[in-house]
């Protein structure tokens, strides 16, 4: 059976990522972690809802998911500026 | 009246009379991702041979009218007949003809063909009788790919079984601590196996740890830093 560890070269990305958005941070004013929460408010809630309420039930259901978003990307794509 | 030209429809058909595993994007929606995809992946239980394998197939496939085979990767069409070698060599091929194209694996990407049986018993079954990977398992298919669509999926999947470790490890007894640190570890992982009651779980954290930092991983190396951790 394969051991699954995370990839080195990704791992120095995420990393590299991190340290930048903090570095980023600080050079804005901003605390370190979610603003509201470090200013005594309380942070947004996470409000994304499920495709399907309970999860995927069966091979249809994740189809269905994937057709939902192909409808959704279709829907609220911007589109192509026209070539001038 | 239920449309017979579906993937739906096949992979009901196949999962009635052999144990059918969903992988791809199909195993990471249903594990919760939200995105699309374009193909269907299944793995059909190997059996004992490829020749087997394609005999217990056939009837069903074919009794799909439109159901076409093609070669991975070139997508030219085949015969039924040359299935059996092409399965040989490739270990999967593509069904066209459907409303999606579905990929039948006989022999997926990292997973050995002797660990269809494991795989199967720890997935996790769904109401049409096939079963998804477990959370480990569908991350191993997609280890060293090396495909950048596939990095969306990681990012989910190692979140998702970091998140079932963090709870669980604390609490495992030594003996299923160490076969889940067999199967998986994060640094963050490693880092909480170091204050598992057990020394022997303790020091496997350690070992990950300091392998971890040494392959390069900066998480890893700045854990081993701040708690002053060496291999002697």
């Amino acid at each position: 059976m394969k051991q699954y560890r995370p990839n080195p070269e990704r791992q120095k990305r995420l990393y590299s990522m991190m340290k930048s958005r903090a570095l980023l941070r600080r050079w804005q004013g901003k605390p370190p972690g979610n603003s509201a929460a470090a200013a005594g408010r309380k942070q947004i809630p996470d409000n994304s809802e499920p495709w399907i309420p309970g999860g995927v039930r069966s091979f249809a259901d994740a189809i269905w998911i994937s057709d939902q978003i192909d409808k959704d990307i279709a829907r609220w794509k911007i589109p192509t500026p026209p070539i001038s | 009246m239920e449309d017979p030209h579906t993937s739906d429809f096949l992979v009901r058909l196949l999962a009635k009379e052999m144990r059918v595993v969903t992988l791809g994007g199909i195993a990471v929606i249903s594990h919760g991702l939200s995105r699309n995809t374009y193909d269907a992946d299944i793995w059909v239980d190997p059996l004992h041979s490829a020749d087997e394998w394609c005999t217990r197939l056939f009837p069903l496939l074919t009794s799909m009218k439109r159901a076409q085979p093609v070669m991975i990767g070139t997508w030219d069409s085949l015969s039924w007949e040359a299935l059996p070698s092409v399965i040989e060599e490739y270990g999967v091929f593509r069904v066209n003809g459907l409303e999606r194209p579905v990929d039948i694996f006989r022999k997926p990407n990292e997973l050995p063909i002797e660990e269809f049986d494991r795989v199967w018993t720890m997935g996790i079954s769904l109401e049409d009788g096939t079963r998804i990977p477990d959370v480990i398992d569908l991350l191993v298919t997609k280890q060293d790919t090396g495909r950048t669509k596939d990095t969306q999926d990681i990012a989910f999947l190692e979140a998702k079984a970091e998140e079932q470790y963090l709870a669980e490890l604390p609490g495992a007894s030594a003996e299923k601590a160490a076969a889940m640190l067999s199967r998986f570890f994060t640094p963050k992982v490693a880092e909480t196996a170091l204050a598992h009651p057990e020394e022997t779980i303790r020091q496997l954290g350690q070992r990950y740890l300091l392998e971890l930092a040494a392959d390069g991983d900066p998480f890893a190396a700045e854990i081993v830093k701040d708690r002053h951790l060496s291999g002697t």
